[in-house]
């Protein structure tokens, strides 16, 4: 389960979390302070309509001045009508700075995860940092539009109503704030337990996301594997549990507004009681007694509103609290401070140093121990090993998709910490074992976004690799779309496509990781005649499990459990008798035995 | 009109405007399902294309495969054009071919991944359609090309489609070492009880196929089907796992796709597919001698090796 970071939440308030909150509204403070002024306006103006109808129950009825009635009723629009335009004002302001902080912060993630390295997203799977960039920038949102600013009109409102009942008969005020204990009580109840029950929801869901990330991904798996019984019995269970706890937090909201009503009910027959009997001995008037009615219904609204932005609030403080993490998540691999280093001009091959190189992607199991060696301008090098050995290793780090944890790596005698990462990737060219296609059309997966490469060159690199044998059989040829992943793609043909794509990028270093190992033997040897016109004028390092593939490199290294333990041409390093022979014996020895005449022995 | 109906006429239109402000949330709340459930509808509307059929037969499967006459399309895309084909029960069968050449696509009509036509693929002479899903992939033992993995310990990831007690550690064990996995994860720090996946360690390519070896061999199949399942192991693991292999596979109907002829040449027989044709079959030997496409290839592949002695 990847619920682990859900599984903690923070504090119902956090005081950093909100400072920090608070700065994204920065950009934006001319029109905060719009809405903060728009919605005390319009708390203010909500006190009026009360105490106008008090006005009119107590002077203009009895006094029959029609005259002071009709200038009551134009007070009475014009504070309705006022009230409107502030809260339109308020709402609309709002809301429109909430979808533009929306878009900073996702820009501000994105942008993050852009320079995070592939170590991050080997810990992180997909599913958790969509929801980071979706569903959590929501929640910030809604505290953004609905909380924060409204929070100021409620306890105007608030305020307000105390201050206006105090002033009309303090003696009935106090009748009606006698039940405010009693709010209170209910309040906290409803906060603590809403709280507790909100954290188990939140922690379930992200159960259910993870789930069902993983198994529909695997779904293929999980069928031919007759998963399916025992696996709807873990959803089912999941879901019972995210169920259970939305029910319980339900039962928190269905008992806590009747309640709040409830209270009110009580204050309102207070009122009815005890101001209806003082009205009757003449001393309220029966307009105060009908406003303090008004405005014990108005009273009531706001709390339980608060309460409801208590849990938009507590939402809002576990969501920014996650993004925070992410986006605190130091970036290892850090754009060079002062001048740029300079390279070698565009085109010229490159010279590449490992200089006592280690690395362990988990502390205490190194991958890589003390790996140091030279490749020259346009030398074509391979790097050979058992499964496991850290060849991958060593082009991730190259790449910078890791940062080394000891000694350096030199391009062109320059640290490649002292580059640019942007600018030290185009330099190469990368054949992946893992082709990862986009949806689109072919040619679109060969040009990856860059317009510069023109129909021409994609149609070059399609025939340098051969692609273009089983691309001319497709329907639209280039302009073919490709499915999410290349499903509807051997994995040969992806594999020739990634050829496509480096050689479309011509860079100063080649890099084929395990490239032909999936390719059948005719497609490897066209591949390897293609490679040859490639590699001319470029460092290529290649690495690959068939022997066969790089006896014509340069040189050879063989890497054995994280170390360099061989280097040399295939020769020299036959005649050593070592863990290279070794590996050549094992993947000939069976044709050698059935072939004799074939295979000279010496 | 009296001041009480005033006022109470007053605190009535008050009243009023909630339900007004409410009606028009609900219309927005109801069109915003209605939207959701339009999408809800497009999944539940999906047909399973691959379902049990009704009467489906139970069988006691042996493990003869066959397949007759069998053509298959994505699309318009032709992928395998009238494959026939008889694989008998105990037999090792081999494929190579080109890139794209459909071997995949073959090997995942099997298991039904994808749907064979009607009266094309069977297993001890019953149609795979005819077949009860539990069953059918039951008794098949499938190794993709690109496995997948699940985040969960080592042993929970090989007992994956465990029955019964075949998830003991001893049967964990065993499947882990024929599929050559034991070495690693006795350098692994919790060994068997190793997380792999997000929350744990990240297996190499070669790990994770053995993984996937492993898992395809605790559930003891009748049938056993390596999709280039070695593809990412040295050769040098590639043969300890090939001679371990052995054993399992003599009691088994085994396909296996490769591209190395050392791999498949000890196979019973093997099948070349050329643009999704057989375009030849036989033994080793005889392909050999009979100087076609799988001749070539091992031509090609053996002058590679004299190339490299000289």
């Amino acid at each position: 389960m990847s619920s682990h970071e859900e599984d903690v939440l923070g504090k119902a308030y956090d005081a950093r979390l909100m400072r920090r909150l608070l700065t994204y509204l920065r950009p934006y403070r001319p029109q905060v302070a719009l809405a903060i002024a728009a919605i005390v306006g319009h708390s203010l103006l909500e006190l009026a309509p009360p105490y106008l109808t008090k006005l009119v129950i107590d002077r203009y009825i009895p006094a029959r001045d029609l005259s002071g009635l009709g200038t009551i009723a134009i007070f009475f629009f014009l504070t309705l009508a006022g009230s409107f335009a502030l809260e339109y004002l308020q709402t609309w302001t709002m809301q429109m700075t909430g979808q533009r902080i929306m878009f900073d912060l996702r820009m501000q993630l994105y942008r993050h995860l852009h320079r995070l390295d592939l170590r991050f997203y080997d810990r992180n799977p997909v599913g958790r940092l969509m929801t980071r960039v979706t569903t959590d920038v929501d929640v910030l949102n809604e505290l953004f539009t609905s909380g924060v600013v409204s929070v100021f009109g409620d306890v105007f409102t608030l305020v307000g109503i105390m201050a206006v009942l105090v002033w009309m008969d303090w003696r009935l005020a106090m009748v009606a704030f006698s039940v405010l204990p009693l709010i209170v009580l209910i309040t906290q109840w409803f906060r603590s337990r809403v709280r507790g029950s909100y954290r188990t929801v939140r922690t379930w869901i992200a159960r259910i996301n993870a789930y069902l990330q993983e198994r529909i991904t695997g779904m293929s798996t999980v069928q031919l594997f007759r998963r399916e019984q025992r696996d709807f019995a873990d959803f089912d269970e999941i879901d019972r549990q995210h169920r259970d706890a939305n029910v319980e937090s339900i039962f928190y909201y269905a008992v806590f507004y009747p309640a709040v009503e409830f209270v009110g009910a009580i204050a309102a027959s207070l009122i009815i009681w005890v101001g209806g009997g003082w009205s009757a001995q003449g001393a309220l008037t029966l307009g105060s007694l009908v406003a303090f009615l008004q405005y014990s219904q108005r009273f009531f609204r706001p709390i339980s509103d608060m309460s409801e932005k208590f849990n938009i609030l507590q939402g809002a403080m576990a969501s920014s609290e996650r993004i925070f993490a992410l986006l605190d998540t130091p970036v290892a691999i850090q754009e060079p401070h002062g001048s740029a280093p300079h390279l070698a001009p565009v085109g010229a091959p490159a010279a590449i140093a490992f200089e006592h190189v280690s690395f362990a992607y988990v502390e205490g199991e190194p991958v890589l121990k003390d790996v140091s060696f030279r490749v020259e301008p346009g030398q074509r090098v391979a790097i050979v090993g058992a499964t496991g050995s850290g060849k991958t290793t060593i082009v991730s780090l190259l790449l910078r998709f890791y940062e080394v944890q000891e000694g350096r790596i030199t391009v062109d005698g320059v640290d490649i910490r002292e580059m640019d990462p942007a600018s030290l990737r185009t330099l190469f060219a990368l054949v992946l074992q893992d082709v990862h296609l986009f949806s689109g059309t072919i040619a679109g997966n060969i040009r990856l976004g860059h317009e510069s490469i023109t129909d021409e060159a994609v149609r070059r690199a399609v025939e340098a690799v051969h692609a273009d044998n089983f691309i001319d059989r497709l329907p639209l040829g280039l302009q073919t779309p490709v499915a999410e992943r290349g499903a509807t793609l051997s994995v040969g043909q992806k594999q020739l496509l990634s050829f496509a794509r480096a050689l479309a990028f011509d860079p100063r270093v080649l890099i084929l990781d395990e490239a032909t190992s999936s390719v059948d033997t005719e497609t490897e040897l066209l591949i390897r005649d293609a490679l040859k016109v490639v590699m001319r004028g470029r460092t290529t390092i290649a690495i690959a499990h068939r022997l066969s593939t790089i006896q014509d490199m340069d040189r050879i290294l063989v890497l054995h459990k994280g170390q360099l333990r061989e280097s040399g041409t295939h020769q020299e390093l036959l005649a050593q008798r070592g863990i290279y022979h070794r590996l050549y014996q094992l993947q000939f020895k069976d044709d050698a035995a059935q072939a004799p005449r074939l295979h000279p022995v010496g | 009109m009296t001041v009480g109906a005033l006022v109470a006429f007053n605190a009535y239109l008050m009243m009023l405007s909630w339900p007004m402000i409410a009606f028009g949330w609900v219309t927005n709340l109801i069109q915003r399902g209605m939207a959701s459930w339009k999408r809800m509808i497009e999944v539940f509307d999906a047909e399973p294309t691959v379902a049990d059929r009704k009467g489906a037969r139970q069988v006691d499967m042996v493990g003869a495969i066959e397949f007759r006459n069998l053509t298959f399309s994505y699309g318009d895309q032709v992928i395998l054009r009238d494959v026939s084909a008889v694989l008998p029960a105990g037999t090792t069968t081999a494929i190579v071919g080109a890139t794209g050449a459909g071997k995949s696509t073959l090997l995942n009509l099997l298991p039904r991944l994808q749907d064979p036509p009607p009266g094309t693929v069977f297993i001890d002479g019953v149609d795979v359609r005819e077949i009860p899903l539990e069953v059918l992939r039951g008794a098949i033992g499938f190794v993709p090309q690109e496995p997948f993995l699940f985040s969960a310990t080592l042993a929970q990831n090989i007992a994956f489609g465990a029955r019964g007690d075949q998830d003991q550690p001893e049967r964990v064990e065993q499947a882990a070492s024929t599929a050559r996995l034991d070495k690693d994860i006795a350098d692994f720090p919790r060994g068997y009880e190793t997380m792999i996946g997000e929350r744990g360690i990240t297996l190499s390519g070669g790990q994770k196929q053995r993984t996937a070896i492993a898992r395809a061999l605790i559930v003891d199949p009748r049938i056993l089907v390596l999709d280039d399942a070695l593809s990412a192991v040295d050769t040098y693991t590639e043969e300890e796992i090939l001679a371990r292999l052995g054993g399992v596979m003599r009691e088994r109907t085994s396909i296996i796709v490769s591209h190395r002829v050392s791999t498949v040449r000890g196979a019973d027989q093997i099948l070349v597919l050329d643009g999704g044709r057989i375009s030849e079959r036989g033994t080793h030997d005889e392909l050999v001698s009979r100087n076609c496409l799988y001749a070539e290839l091992y031509r090609k592949q053996l002058l590679e090796e004299e190339l490299e002695a000289s």
